[in-house]
């Protein structure tokens, strides 16, 4: 009984917040026009998936999403690793993080449209700008931290180069503090698919400002209902993978 | 009896911000294939350092240290204070860790590492995680992917000390067991004189700053041996002497 209580008013809370949703348009509180009603939802959304546009969208925000995801945590993780196991590697690119580092994710899209144009590029292109970072302090951090005692194992067991050191004890050491950064960047990254899109490039947040312009009120909450179900499920998935990989963790 | 470990002058100087600390200065050791030898000492002699020297994780400021050994990726093969196995591999993996250099395939490593657990009376835990082992256990694991290595010595630094006294002994037991049915030379540090009694064929006592070898004294008492018999209780009373009179010269 005690554990069904969540679930209960968990389900209260979001049966109220709709009611009351629905009531404001009926009431006559708010201009439907304004704010449609929550049951006008599923036609817009059969209406947008019967052109095709809801997929297409779909699949093209995904694709950026995990492309951009893919490239900025590569490179977040490569040079975190560069710079955690080699002082030389920290001092030299030391300044450079300085002066960039401040620079808000977005700040870059005038650069990516003028580089890429308004193609997906240039959507890739911010998000991974803003795993990147992200992605890049969670694993100089982790790799800095690798306990001294576990590399000494591996010294000991003749493991000496630099190669044996990074894959037999700092990876897989240093892969916790990785995915806590992973997890960050995976929100980052998802607002930063729809800020991209915003500025034009085809997806979600492209067919949701063209709706918008269009005073389609209903297809607007279709899409970010869609953005909040889809980042829900990425990140359960992501959560799933990592009790999987850690589960070595006392 | 051929000598297996052969140390000649060894001396050595830590350097640290232009601050010397001499450790160890012309000290030699010379140990018999098959041998086992207990060394003994104050806190802070550099018995730890000894141990490490030896296996090449720090380097002689003078003098020589020659091993007699097969050739392979590590000369001795060394055990921790604390088991330090790697958290993120099951036992078995953590065992056939020292055997992962080029020339062992995967089905040999998983033979061998299954029959050094089978040594330790673990082979059941083999699937376990590190953290689901007792302390005990854990120090087993540790023994046997140092036998795994299959080094002929094997060094061991303190390594029952953090364990209560029923465990501790036997796992003395145990490490005789071991070190008679596979004829390993060991080097076994340890602060506590009745192991090193109850172990040893040899009790080697370092003293001083710098450390030098100050005793050897043989137990010749026959085994199995009896934690009681007074031989060993008059060589436990005449190493503590030796120590006693050294920290009085200080
Ligand atoms: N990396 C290092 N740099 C500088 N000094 C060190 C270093 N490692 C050890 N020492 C010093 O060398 C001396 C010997 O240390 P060591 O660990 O060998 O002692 P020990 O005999 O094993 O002591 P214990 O019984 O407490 O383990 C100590 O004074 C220690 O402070
Ligand atoms: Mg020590």
């Amino acid at each position: 009984m005690k554990n069904s209580r969540p679930y209960i008013l968990g389900l209260a809370g979001l049966v109220a917040f709709l009611g009351l949703w629905e009531l404001a348009p009926r009431l006559g509180l708010v201009n439907p026009m304004l704010l449609p009603a929550p049951s006008a939802i599923p036609a817009a959304l059969r209406g947008e998936i019967a052109s095709g546009m809801w997929q297409e969208a779909m699949a093209s925000s995904i694709g950026h999403y995990l492309m951009g995801l893919a490239i900025g945590s590569a490179c977040g993780v490569a040079l975190g690793v560069a710079t955690g196991m080699f002082r030389v590697a920290e001092e030299s690119v030391a300044w450079v993080v300085r002066l960039l580092r401040p620079i808000p994710g977005l700040a870059w899209v005038p650069f990516a449209i003028i580089w890429f144009g308004v193609n997906a590029p240039a959507a890739i292109f911010i998000i991974a700008m803003g795993v990147f970072w992200i992605v890049y302090f969670a694993t100089f951090g982790a790799v800095r931290s690798v306990d001294r005692d576990l590399l000494e194992v591996a010294d000991a067991f003749g493991f000496r180069s630099a190669w044996s050191r990074l894959v037999k004890i700092i990876l897989p050491a240093a892969i916790p503090g990785i995915f806590v950064g992973l997890r960050t960047a995976l929100g980052q990254a998802w607002m930063a698919v729809v800020a991209a899109e915003i500025f034009g490039v085809f997806g979600l947040g492209q067919r949701m400002m063209q709706a918008s312009s269009l005073l389609a009120t209903d297809i607007v909450v279709v899409y970010m209902l869609t953005m909040a179900v889809l980042y829900g499920l990425i990140d359960t998935g992501f959560m799933r993978l990592q009790n999987w990989l850690l589960r070595w963790k006392p | 009896m051929e000598t297996i470990i052969d140390i000649r002058g060894l001396g050595l100087t830590f350097e640290q911000n232009g601050r010397k600390t001499e450790v160890l200065r012309g000290l030699d050791l010379q140990v018999r294939r098959g041998e086992f030898v207990a060394i003994v000492g104050p806190s802070g002699v550099g018995k730890s350092t000894l141990l490490r020297v030896m296996i090449g994780l720090a380097k002689a400021s003078s003098g020589s240290v020659k091993l007699n050994t097969r050739p392979g990726p590590v000369p001795a093969a060394l055990v921790f204070q604390d088991a330090r196995l790697l958290p993120w591999r099951k036992v078995v993996s953590n065992v056939a860790f020292g055997l992962e250099h080029p020339g062992v395939s995967r089905a040999e490593r998983r033979k061998r590492a299954h029959e050094a657990l089978e040594f330790v009376g673990l082979d059941n835990l083999a699937e376990r995680w590190p953290h689901q082992l007792s302390g005990g256990q854990r120090q087993r694991v540790a023994l046997a992917r140092a036998l795994a290595a299959g080094s002929d010595i094997l060094l061991m630094d303190e390594p029952f000390s953090a364990l209560d006294a029923i465990t501790r002994e036997n796992l003395q037991n145990e490490l005789l067991r071991v070190w008679q049915a596979t004829e390993r030379t060991i080097l076994f540090v340890t602060h506590d004189m009745d192991e090193a009694v109850y172990l040893a064929d040899r009790v080697i006592a370092i003293v001083g700053a710098p450390g030098e070898v100050r005793s050897s004294i043989e137990v010749t008492a026959p085994r199995p041996r009896r934690r009681s018999d007074p031989e060993l209780q008059a060589i436990i009373r005449r190493l503590r002497s030796d120590l006693a009179a050294d920290s009085a010269a200080l």
